[in-house]
């Protein structure tokens, strides 16, 4: 209030001195214009009336102007003061400080915004240094500011923080304050200082002194939010910077990733080509087929084996390939039967039989892999073409055959004796018989009860010859392989019945350890008793070595071992076989003997290996040998 | 059927019963009584010294082979006479055989008639075996009782020496000699110098004698 008082006195008072100053500028301005008019040197008395008539006009004239003039520089005169008054209001309305100040850096002329903006009323601020409002901090910043504009008035701009203790601006809360969470310290929120722009000109004023016009704006709000701003920028910032550096490290992640990707792309080509290339220069037919057995894959060797060319196979059912019997069979239920099929077979090599494009059969080994893609399962057969191996195989089977013929000849050749000795027994029983019967009926009363009882004998004598006979026939003749079932045990007798004449005068004792109800074995009985014969006779030789009073013992077992393997042992006494020759007897043209081939045991192991058996032994010094081998019980072989 | 010498066995040894079986009946049909063993071990354990016969040995037995019998047989002092048959002759088998004495090796299946005929031979020879040994005996029996200057006689006597000889020999006088002679000739129950002769080879005194003479 008091302000407002002080404020229209001051505007009073300023008008009053106008007034006297425009009244006494009038005055000086009459005795100037007499001066001059007394200086011009022009007598009016001197003049003619027209003259002066004319001068009158002229005067009158110019007293019209003049008082026009005059009319019109009041009428300025008080637009000017309206204009005053108006610039001097809103001098003092603005809410911009305007600060005058002179060379020396002291306040002449200060509006209201500028007070307030200092904290002080205008009695206190004129006549003083602007530099003590500021804060020390920034006093160097306003002397050089203010040195500026002495040296080279030019306009500047200075931002400065006033030290305003009493102000009571309501610019003191940072608005920011409740928008971020910046911290006071960096903020200064309590402090009252207040920032400030100072925008200033240096000119000269009426009197031509120098003097530095300034206005000051408050921009603590600015500068507050500024601050705020620079802090949530360097927040943000830093935030940035975090995320930024994380997305760097992600980016370097990805970029790695995508290198791996690359990597591993780049090693799926490869690997692909490179399977490709297998897939497609592999002589093994390669064959994919999904679950209902359609073909969704073939390699170029396929065609090879079968005829078909890729085209005429995708998408074709796989029964293509299949013999006619097993497409019969598997006519409505193939998807189980592959089910069933792989579930048996995955992972091993089975031979199958497959059909080609011209009805021809192919022996097959083929091995089955699965896998699956989306859920999807597929099976892989590969396919490799045996029929090369199998003729092979046939070859040596031929050979091996054709070999234990031989052998069973020299076999036969070394029994040749005791067979014949075989043969005597019962043709010598016979003889007798039959000459006993001769005398019988030859006697007054033959008694024919007698008589027929001895001819019984005699015929069983004469099968018995016969039997003998037979099996020797056989044993001999008998090139082609014919296999059949038959009980291990009758075939260890038959084997025996050939070779018995060696065990009575080599006074060796025969033991039968042959167990009962074994299942039976599909072989072909002569290899199988030519094994035996072999194994039995070895043994017979070694113990013929041995001292005639030592007990020689020869016994042959049988027993089921494994459930399906059925082992058959020829064991002795004899002396036994040294280290350096057991390495060597299973080879063939070895021979320990001075009249044998060293056939038998390479012969012997051969035959029960196409029979799917082994052939072993073992053998101890002084303590004897064992000679023993399995043959699979009671299913067919895969050769027949 | 007639047999000669009736009470005469025949002995059969063979592990095999088919042939022992049709063997015995053979030889039975011709009138001879037949003993047959599986083993040369029960044969030995059965055999009576006592009873002639002759045995049909089978060489190729388990245990014990007909060879090793024959040895062992010869061992006791058993001379029945063999006849071996085999059912795969091996020729060093059947020298062995004939040498310790066999009668025949038959390989089987043999002829019947040689068979029958050669037990025949066997039991024969084994008669004659048997009688010679009851002769040597008895003439052991009276040699024992000849005095020992009498035996000295005797044995200058066989050995074709005359009375003078064997007087110069002895040292004594023919009549002495003489006196001997008779003694010896009574006591031998000899009939003449050739009856003694024949006794003195069969005691085996002869030999003895010609070594002198020699």
């Amino acid at each position: 209030m008091s302000k407002q008082t002080t404020d229209i006195r001051d505007i009073e008072m300023l008008r009053n001195k106008v007034e006297t100053l425009l009244t006494k500028h009038g005055n000086d301005i009459r005795k100037k214009a007499t001066k001059m008019l007394n200086r011009s040197g022009t007598d009016i008395s001197r003049l003619s009336s027209e003259d002066i008539q004319k001068l009158l006009f002229e005067f009158q004239c110019y007293q019209i102007e003049l008082e026009l003039q005059n009319e019109q520089l009041n009428r300025t005169h008080q637009e000017l003061i309206a204009s005053r008054d108006e610039y001097e209001q809103l001098y003092n309305l603005s809410p911009a400080g305007y600060l005058t100040l002179n060379k020396e850096g002291l306040i002449q002329k200060v509006n209201v915004a500028a007070t307030h903006l200092l904290g002080n009323s205008k009695k206190n601020l004129i006549g003083k240094k602007l530099g003590e409002f500021i804060l020390p901090l920034d006093q160097d910043n306003y002397n050089f500011f203010i040195k500026g504009f002495l040296t080279t008035q030019t306009d500047q701009t200075l931002i400065l923080k006033l030290n305003s203790i009493n102000n009571t601006s309501p610019h003191l809360n940072c608005q920011g304050f409740g928008l971020c969470s910046c911290s006071l310290q960096n903020c200064n929120h309590n402090n009252t200082s207040i920032y400030v722009e100072c925008r200033g000109i240096a000119n000269y004023n009426n009197k031509n002194e120098l003097q530095i016009c300034l206005t000051i704006n408050d921009i603590t709000e600015r500068k507050q939010a500024q601050e705020t701003i620079l802090c949530l920028n360097e927040k943000l910032e830093e935030k940035i910077l975090k995320q930024t550096s994380e997305l760097i490290e992600s980016n370097l992640n990805l970029k790695k990733k995508i290198e791996e990707l690359k990597y591993s792309k780049h090693q799926l080509r490869e690997r692909e080509a490179k399977l490709n290339s297998i897939f497609n220069a592999s002589i093994e037919g390669i064959i994919t087929i999904n679950t209902s057995g359609n073909i969704v894959s073939v390699n170029a060797a396929v065609e090879t084996i079968f005829g078909y060319t890729q085209e005429e196979l995708i998408g074709c059912s796989i029964k293509k390939l299949m013999p006619l019997s097993l497409r019969n069979k598997t006519q409505h239920n193939l998807k189980d039967y592959l089910q069933a099929y792989m579930l048996k077979n995955i992972g091993l090599i089975k031979e199958f039989e497959g059909m080609r494009k011209d009805g021809s059969s192919v022996p097959l080994d083929l091995s089955i892999a699965e896998f699956s893609i989306d859920k999807t399962n597929y099976f892989t057969g590969i396919v490799r073409d045996v029929s090369l191996r199998k003729h092979r195989e046939q070859q040596d089977k031929e050979h091996l055959d054709e070999l234990a013929h031989v052998t069973r000849l020299g076999l036969m050749g070394e029994m040749a004796s005791g067979i014949a000795h075989e043969v005597n027994q019962p043709l010598t029983s016979i003889a007798n018989y039959t000459q006993a019967c001769l005398n019988f009926i030859r006697s007054e009363n033959p008694d024919l009860e007698q008589i027929s009882e001895i001819l019984l004998k005699t015929h069983q004598q004469a099968l018995r010859a016969g039997q003998i006979i037979h099996r020797m026939r056989d044993f001999v003749k008998s090139k082609k392989i014919h296999r059949t079932t038959a009980n291990i045990n009758t075939l260890i007798h038959n084997a025996i019945s050939l070779c018995i004449a060696e065990f009575k005068p080599n006074n060796i004792k025969l033991k039968f350890e042959l167990t009962k109800n074994l299942p039976t074995v599909y072989v072909d009985n002569i290899q199988i008793e030519q094994v035996i014969i072999n194994l039995v006779k070895n043994s017979i030789d070694a113990l013929k070595t041995l001292p005639q009073q030592t007990q020689r013992q020869l016994a042959i077992q049988t027993n089921l071992i494994n459930n399906n393997d059925i082992e058959i042992r020829v064991k002795d006494n004899g002396p036994g076989i040294d280290e350096a020759q057991q390495q060597k007897i299973l080879t063939p043209f070895y021979t320990t003997k001075s009249d044998g081939m060293g056939m038998g045991l390479s012969i012997s192991r051969s035959l029960v290996e196409t029979h799917d058996g082994v052939l072993h032994f073992n053998s101890k010094a002084e303590k004897g040998t064992t000679f023993y081998f399995t043959l699979p019980a009671g299913r067919k072989s895969n050769g027949s | 059927m007639e047999v000669n010498n009736p009470s005469a066995l025949v002995y059969l040894v063979d592990d095999e019963f088919a042939i022992r079986d049709s063997l015995t009946l053979l030889i039975e049909s011709t009138g001879r009584a037949v003993r047959s063993f599986e083993s040369a071990s029960d044969f030995l354990n059965n055999y009576n010294h006592d009873q002639p016969g002759c045995l049909i040995l089978d060489v190729r037995m388990s245990s014990m082979s007909g060879l090793e019998l024959q040895e062992e047989l010869s061992k006791r002092g058993i001379s029945i006479p063999i006849i071996f048959i085999s059912g795969n002759a091996d020729i060093s088998d059947s020298a062995k055989a004939f040498r310790a004495g066999a009668v025949d090796f038959l390989e089987k299946p043999f002829d019947n008639e040689i068979l029958l005929k050669r037990i025949e031979e066997a039991i024969q020879k084994d008669m004659e075996i048997r009688e010679l040994l009851i002769k040597k005996r008895q003439i052991q029996k009276r040699l024992d009782h000849l005095t020992v200057r009498e035996k000295e006689v005797l044995s200058l006597i066989v050995s074709s020496h005359s009375n003078k000889e064997a007087a110069a020999v002895l040292n004594i006088s023919n009549r002495t000699i003489d006196v001997h002679r008779a003694h010896i000739m009574e006591k031998m129950q000899a009939a003449n110098l050739a009856e003694l002769m024949m006794m003195a080879m069969h005691c085996e005194i002869v030999q003895h004698g010609a070594e002198v003479v020699d």
